[in-house]
């Protein structure tokens, strides 16, 4: 088994907030005394990535996700815990750690607002001692992939939020990192920018071998994206595992809609266990559990019983999973 | 050692690059240059018409201090203070610890960045020098001797700012620093005032300050106050200063970044 990219244990982490109270009395009170609270961003994280993993890394927010990437990247020294990035300490070894990975910060920009873009990546590429050729080699495969061609002559403070985070993605991996963290890198942008930066990220992945960890709060970019899901709420790992695991430990319910020839009798008789979530009219919900019902025998249960114009059958998408396991509504 | 140097060398070239980009703000700051150049330039000629010297400087000494003085002055601005507070504040300081750099070699690379564009901007103001009447010497070694001081110290204002910056991790805000830092600098550095005129007592104080390292110094060694002879010793007595204080300034701040919290996303 080959030395994990990422190998995280016990990690904890803990910051200490100044509360003020409300108002000028607060305001006035704070001055003189401080009121400190721990605030618990990570608590006793274990994490295992292994070298060429694209790894789906979410969480509602102020679940600790950004706090993990910096512990990863080394910016952030953990209160208690491990963390073994490509076999080094990455905050005691950041620079070393540095030369080795790449970072999107989504609400950050790593480019120099007012130098052209071509400079920006130029000046990228060099603090990571890139040489010359390789640079150049780079920055057109890059340029044609992300299409940043007409972009590179334009100071990056004219960029729009997808030719910056397109020219972002790129200065993230001009110096070919062996593990890449993208942090929110589609916050916020259309569905073809979407598109090309999830097409880029694959690529880099299947072909350059890259490690990459992503975190998002567009599910679709997971569901594009990455074989493997850790979701984590208040600091701990809630679920580790492929997104099928997810759908088939979490996602077992399903929704049956009808349309109706008549509106739907009260006495209407449901298969035990499957819930009336909505009849209006002549439109008739059904919710089930595909464990112990199936949709053709509810259909036929329904049919036997009135007539059926039409129906469909939903499964839950990987948002509205989220959403039940962070309320806890979905024991598994 | 090679790659090494590529790297600052970079961070320098980033500075450079980002001076030049506000041309409205280089052109500003030499023409302001150049006005205090010319006010302080007329008013040292009129105390000096009356007597032929002023505490031991002769008239063409003290007037080719004052008014290369201008020159230099502001010139070794690094606006570490503000920036490490914005870079707090707003977060960017993550993005500058995931590059594969040392923090405050990064900043110095850029600090020489900047003062190398500012120092040549200020260029032609040595030709309004001379105008004004400052007597420029023509040995190429007493210029190697002021740029040489100037840089280093430069790397001494560094290091005392870059102290400083450790302040922004608990406060946030620097701004009073900032402005205090840049007052005293002024009056201290002997850019308005020649140390050599001030009271003993405050020549007390300017010499335990780091300011007059990036001022007095190298203008002294160029107008003459400072024997050329000297400069072996003076230069080595500014390296020690900013050995102290980049190396002083390296344990505070990495004992306050060790604090350090990236809120948000």
């Amino acid at each position: 088994m080959p030395d994990p990219a990422i190998e995280v244990s016990h990690l904890r982490k803990v910051f200490q907030v100044v509360r003020k109270a409300p108002g000028l009395a607060g305001a006035l009170r704070g001055l003189f005394v401080a009121r400190r609270e721990e605030v618990v961003a990570v608590d006793g994280l274990d994490l295992r990535v292994e070298p060429g993993e694209l790894v789906g890394y979410i969480g509602v927010n102020g679940a600790g996700k950004s706090t993990t990437i910096k512990l990863l990247t080394g910016i952030l020294a953990p209160t208690s815990g491990t963390i073994r990035v490509l076999g080094r300490d990455p905050q005691r070894q950041r620079i070393a750690n540095a030369a080795d990975i790449g970072v999107v910060f989504g609400q950050r920009s790593q480019l120099w607002w007012d130098l052209p873009l071509v400079e920006s990546l130029d000046l990228v590429a060099r603090i990571h001692d890139v040489p010359a050729p390789a640079r150049r080699e780079r920055l057109d495969r890059f340029s044609e992939m992300l299409e940043l061609g007409p972009l590179l002559p334009v100071p990056v403070r004219q960029l729009s939020l997808g030719q910056k985070m397109r020219a972002e993605l790129a200065a993230a991996l001009l110096h070919h990192p062996r593990v890449v963290y993208l942090d929110e890198p589609t916050i916020g942008l259309d569905v073809v920018v979407k598109d090309r930066i999830r097409a880029f990220v694959r690529e880099q992945n299947r072909e350059a071998g890259t490690t990459v960890v992503l975190t998002t709060h567009d599910l679709s970019d997971i569901e594009e994206l990455c074989r493997r899901v850790v979701l984590i709420d208040r600091g701990r790992v809630i679920h580790d595992g492929t997104l099928e695991a997810i759908h088939e430990r979490f996602g077992q319910e399903r929704e049956l809609t009808l349309e109706l020839a008549r509106p739907a009798p009260s006495d209407l008789r449901l298969l035990p266990g499957v819930e009336r979530v909505e009849a209006v009219e002549r439109r008739l919900v059904l919710r089930f559990d595909r464990r112990a019902t199936s949709a053709a025998q509810l259909s036929a249960a329904v049919m036997a019983q009135v007539e059926v114009k039409d129906f469909s059958l939903r499964e839950p998408d990987l948002a509205a999973v989220v959403k039940r396991l962070h309320a806890g509504g979905a024991a598994p | 050692m090679r790659r090494w140097l590529r790297r600052y060398a970079a961070c320098a070239s980033i500075a450079a690059r980002l001076a030049l980009a506000y041309r409205a703000y280089l052109g500003m700051s030499v023409l302001s240059a150049a006005v205090s150049m010319a006010v302080l330039g007329y008013f040292w000629r009129a105390v000096l018409s009356s007597s032929g010297e002023v505490a031991g400087l002769d008239r063409a000494t003290a007037l080719r201090y004052v008014l290369v003085a201008q020159v230099v002055s502001g010139a070794a601005e690094t606006w570490i203070l503000r920036r490490t507070s914005f870079a707090l504040r707003e977060g960017r300081i993550a993005v500058e610890l995931t590059r594969p750099l040392d923090l405050q070699l990064s900043q110095l690379g850029q600090a020489v960045g900047t003062w190398a564009v500012t120092l040549a901007a200020r260029l032609p103001l040595l030709a309004l020098a001379a105008a004004l009447g400052a007597d420029l010497p023509s040995d190429p070694l007493a210029w190697a001797a002021f740029l040489g001081s100037f840089g280093i110290g430069a790397c001494a204002m560094f290091g005392f700012e870059w102290g400083l910056a450790s302040l922004a991790f608990r406060t946030t805000e620097v701004w009073g620093i900032q402005v205090t830092v840049e007052a005293l600098a002024v009056f201290f550095g002997g850019a308005i005032v020649p140390l050599d005129l001030m009271p003993p007592a405050l020549r007390a104080v300017a010499s335990a300050l780091p300011f007059q390292q990036v001022v007095h110094v190298p203008v002294s060694l160029l107008a003459g106050s400072i024997p050329l002879a000297d400069a072996p010793r003076v230069l080595a007595g500014q390296a020690a200063w900013a050995a102290a204080l980049v190396l002083g300034s390296r344990i505070l701040f990495d004992r306050a970044a060790r604090a350090v919290t990236v809120h948000g996303g």
